[in-house]
């Protein structure tokens, strides 16, 4: 399923938040309608936090995630980080990194396996990132583009890229990740899909303003809203059988 | 199970060769779980076009060949290397020959790939280790790509979507099975049936049976709406092992293939042939509707398959059946044996492009090539020759062609070819008028021949056409009446085919007719419609000195200007020119009552004010046996309007209410007609009489 949000009249919804497949930190906001909106599709499966990094709410930009841990720049407080870290389940590690490029959720894209990462990441921030959320990294830009987390959004069930990645860089990061990539848009056209859509395995989030293609796209190559896909395979082979041998 | 997918690849592999259809050649298979494999099978060539789109995209086939060709060209410079002072002895030229062919067995095949992409991306999952596997994961991401982006281009989320409309709503084919009355009855049947769980219901139709059985997949059978015999299951049902089956008490004959027998019914005790017999279900039908009485010399030229009918015939009880190994054109029909030869089946090989499980469709989209013409052109000219070879037997009544073919060219034009070359001799019959389904419009009276199609009918594809021999041909005209045949045959020209109607009871009717029509013509006349006739109306009644055959003309071509087919003008003039009205009231009739063979045909005519009847033509040849049967056919008829009729009526604005239009075109066999009667009480009473 995919859902269309909107965060005090932005459309940028993957920078006031971040959503894995155990846990959602929204940002802090004014009203409460963006908590609200995931709050009414989460609650019943992962927490759904608010927070601030640096006491700033574009915290989809400044922190990095999966379900195995979160990773904050330097310049968050020690109490954000303990109301953070009070908020997530116990599996879910946390640590905060020293990195010139603090922003960390634009320089790094990953799902539960892969990470890509800006080409000038701190080798140290690169083994953090190993270690803390188990993933093998990648030095890769999109579309020529070295913001990689804001021009991706990934998941491990698929990828949204920018619109102007090739085929043969999609192929290239598709064999990376293992998952399949299509290059699109989110909110009319907005081409930093990372930072205008938050995804985990099961729903997306996007702005406003995404218009029902792009919302087809993006559960298409998301697979969302697919139900199981080995039980139908399973029970369409039995209706298949009965069908065609008779 | 790397197995299940070498096999299914080389089932798959002949399929495209037509070396056989995917049920053979999976039933065929070594493979164990056969019904696996077929549906491996079938499912793979449903997504065919699909998984061939996303080679293309992923340059699979490419890739792995290089790959393969880099590995073994390595290889073959290593061993070269190694070797190279034997080989330069030319010791051991021959053992490189055999690492080149090893290495062209690991490359990865099309048909391979086809089966292992199908199940990766559609199916459960690779199930197998090894090379195969490897292939796969090797490019998994860039195939789920590449399915991703073709669904997200064809705007779909499911995968089934991807699919054509025509695969995907594809019509079911319900499991038809037809009761072998030589062995047993039809309460017989239905009457073990029920004791063994299944249960009647009562639709008759096979569509809303299908659409109400679809969701309770009950044990429901129906009897079928057009052949009596037939009882319909739902689709998948299965009765191969079933004990009625087994003692032959009923037959799984799809309808489709019931139909052409069912057409030519012939009578108990009659001779008949069947052109290209084998696997004798059509034939075992024949034998079953003469109920085992009579002849039918069966022939075939394929040896096995005559064996496997032989089988069939003993199984189903039939004794009546000659069979012969030869082909039908190897057949003399001046043969004694077969003088009395009345029904002829013919029912060629075709290219069985409406058989559904043959998946032809699948198989042959790209193939719209000059091979498949010429195949199509050499399967029509066959079709034509054993056709024709059927019509040239002398004492030859009714002839039926059929086809499990969608094809135009092996149906509506071999049935064109064959009735130009007879149209002395033989003519189209409008066969079971109740089905809706026609022959396409590519000549006239195409719509006399029927086609059946899995989307409309339920059934396979398949083309039935009904030839007659002229009642002029014929030896029970003879004994009609001499005046008013030799009055046809003058007017007879070779594409008068129907008017065999003695021109007295035309004109009988004619007269009670006369008054509403003359009120008619007058308003034709002033409106000055249909100016082309007009001429032709004039001319004639200048030849003409009675008033009432000028209205009875001026009726003809008012039919004519409407579309009607122009032959049946002519029989009412003749009508009016030959006979005097008074006695024909009482001497015409006569020819009408003799106890022939009938088969009528007879249009009529009225205003939508009066209700006016004039019958124009019809053609009688009355048998006692016949009455049953003729009084299903009439009550089959769609009397209020037949499709020719609506045609008629979308053209005639709506204030003209009495321009003379067509009430009804059905052919009926009767065994009573009293014309009389039938024309004073008007329309109905022509009906019940029938």
């Amino acid at each position: 399923m995919a859902v269309r949000v909107q965060f005090e009249n932005s459309n940028e919804v993957g920078v006031f938040s971040k959503l894995t497949n155990a846990y959602c930190l929204v940002g802090i906001g004014a009203s409460e309608n963006f908590y609200s909106a995931f709050e009414g599709e989460l609650a019943d499966v992962i927490p759904v936090v608010h927070a601030s990094v640096a006491g700033c709410r574009i915290i989809g930009r400044l922190c990095v995630g999966n379900r195995h841990g979160l990773i904050v720049p330097s310049t968050t407080t020690d109490q954000e980080l303990q109301h953070i870290r009070n908020s997530l389940p116990d599996s879910v590690k946390m640590q905060r990194v020293e990195e010139r490029l603090s922003a960390l959720g634009n320089v790094v894209a990953c799902n539960d396996y892969v990470a890509l990462v800006h080409p000038d990441l701190d080798r140290e921030t690169e083994e953090i990132l190993a270690d803390v959320l188990k993933v093998e990294v990648f030095h890769q830009t999109v579309a020529g583009n070295v913001l990689v987390g804001t021009n991706c959004a990934l998941s491990n069930r698929g990828g949204l890229l920018h619109p102007r990645t090739s085929i043969e860089d999609q192929d290239e990061l598709s064999s990376l990740l293992q998952v399949p990539l299509v290059a699109g848009t989110v909110n009319r056209g907005s081409d930093v899909v990372g930072a205008g859509m938050v995804v985990n395995d099961w729903i997306a989030f996007c702005g406003l303003d995404t218009t029902s293609t792009e919302l087809s796209v993006i559960e298409s190559v998301f697979k969302l809203g697919e139900g199981q896909p080995s039980a139908i395979a399973t029970t369409m082979r039995s209706t298949l059988f009965e069908r065609y041998f008779k | 199970m790397a197995t299940l997918y070498s096999s299914a690849a080389s089932v798959i592999e002949k399929v495209i060769k037509k070396r056989g259809t995917p049920k053979s050649l999976a039933i065929a298979s070594h493979f164990p779980q056969k019904k696996k494999l077929y549906a491996l099978v079938c499912e793979t060539l449903k997504y065919k076009t699909i998984i061939e789109e996303i080679f293309e995209q992923t340059q699979l086939l490419k890739l792995e060949k290089k790959h393969i060709q880099g590995l073994s060209d390595q290889f073959y410079s290593l061993c070269s290397m190694i070797y190279a002072p034997f080989l330069a002895r030319g010791e051991l030229s021959g053992c490189l020959g055999n690492q080149d062919v090893r290495c062209k067995q690991w490359k990865l095949r099309y048909n391979h790939a086809l089966v292992l992409v199908y199940d990766f991306l559609f199916g459960q999952g690779i199930q197998c280790g090894g090379e195969l596997k490897q292939y796969i994961t090797k490019h998994k991401s860039a195939l789920q790509s590449s399915l991703v982006r073709l669904k997200i281009k064809a705007k779909v989320h499911k995968n089934e979507d991807l699919l054509p409309k025509e695969i995907l709503h594809k019509g079911l084919i319900p499991r038809f099975a037809r009761v072998n009355t030589i062995k047993t009855s039809k309460e017989n049947v239905i009457q073990q049936l029920k004791e063994n769980g299944f249960e009647q219901v009562d639709v008759t139709n096979v569509a809303s049976f299908l659409s109400q059985s679809k969701a309770s997949h009950t044990k429901e059978f129906i009897s079928d709406e057009h052949i009596p015999d037939l009882l319909v299951f739902p689709p998948g049902t299965d009765l191969h092992d079933h004990p009625l089956y087994v003692s032959g008490e009923i037959l799984l004959q799809d309808k489709a293939s019931c139909l052409p027998a069912h057409i030519l019914l012939p009578p108990p005790g009659s001779h008949v042939i069947d052109a290209c017999a084998a696997p004798g279900n059509k034939t075992s039908h024949l034998a079953s509707i003469m109920s085992n009485q009579g002849k039918i010399f069966a022939f075939d030229s394929d040896k096995k398959r005559l064996a496997v009918m032989q089988k069939l015939m003993k199984k189903a009880g039939v004794d009546c059946v000659t069979t012969r190994n030869c082909s039908f054109l190897e057949v003399n029909p001046s043969d004694e044996r077969y003088s009395n030869v009345e029904y002829i089946l013919v029912d060629p090989s075709c290219s069985g492009s409406g058989i559904a499980s043959r998946m032809d469709k699948f198989v042959d989209e790209e193939q719209e090539t000059d091979a498949k013409k010429q195949r199509l052109e050499s399967l029509a000219k066959f079709q034509s020759s054993i056709l024709n070879h059927g019509l040239s037997f002398p004492s030859v009544k009714r002839v039926v062609y059929s086809t499990c073919s969608i094809h135009q060219e092996e149906n509506e034009d071999v049935v064109e070819a064959a009735l130009k070359a007879n149209n002395d001799r033989f003519t189209l019959e409008h066969c079971l008028p109740s089905w809706t389904h026609r022959g396409e419009d590519v000549f006239q009276g195409a719509e006399k021949c029927i086609r059946a199609s899995p989307d409309e009918d339920n059934t396979n594809g398949f083309f039935v056409a009904l030839f007659a021999r002229k009642a002029s041909e014929s030896g029970n005209t003879e004994k009609l009446h001499k005046d008013s045949r030799k009055g046809r045959k003058r007017n007879l020209n070779s594409e008068d085919e129907e008017i065999n109607i003695p021109a007295a009871t035309l004109d009988q009717e004619m007269n009670k007719a006369q008054l509403p029509l003359n009120k008619e013509n007058e308003k034709f006349e002033s409106n000055g419609e249909h100016l082309p006739s007009q001429k032709k109306r004039r001319k004639k009644n200048k030849k003409s000195k009675e008033s009432k055959s000028q209205e009875l003309q001026s009726v003809g071509t008012n039919v004519e200007a409407t579309g009607f087919p122009a032959k049946n003008q002519r029989p009412v003039q003749q009508g009016n020119e030959d006979s005097s009205i008074g006695s024909n009231i009482e001497d015409e009739p006569q020819p009408l009552m003799v106890p022939t063979h009938v088969q009528y045909s007879c249009f009529i005519f009225g205003t939508r004010a009066f209700r006016v009847i004039v019958v124009v033509m019809c053609r009688f040849h009355l048998n006692d046996s016949d009455a049953v049967r003729s009084s299903a056919v009439v009550k089959d008829t769609d009397y209020g309007r037949p499709h020719e009729v609506q045609r008629e009526e979308e053209k005639a604005p709506v204030g003209e209410v009495d321009k003379p239009f067509l009430v009804a075109i059905g052919r009926m066999k009767a065994t009573v007609y009293n014309p009389t009667e039938a024309v004073s009480s008007k329309d109905k009473a022509i009906y019940g009489d029938c």
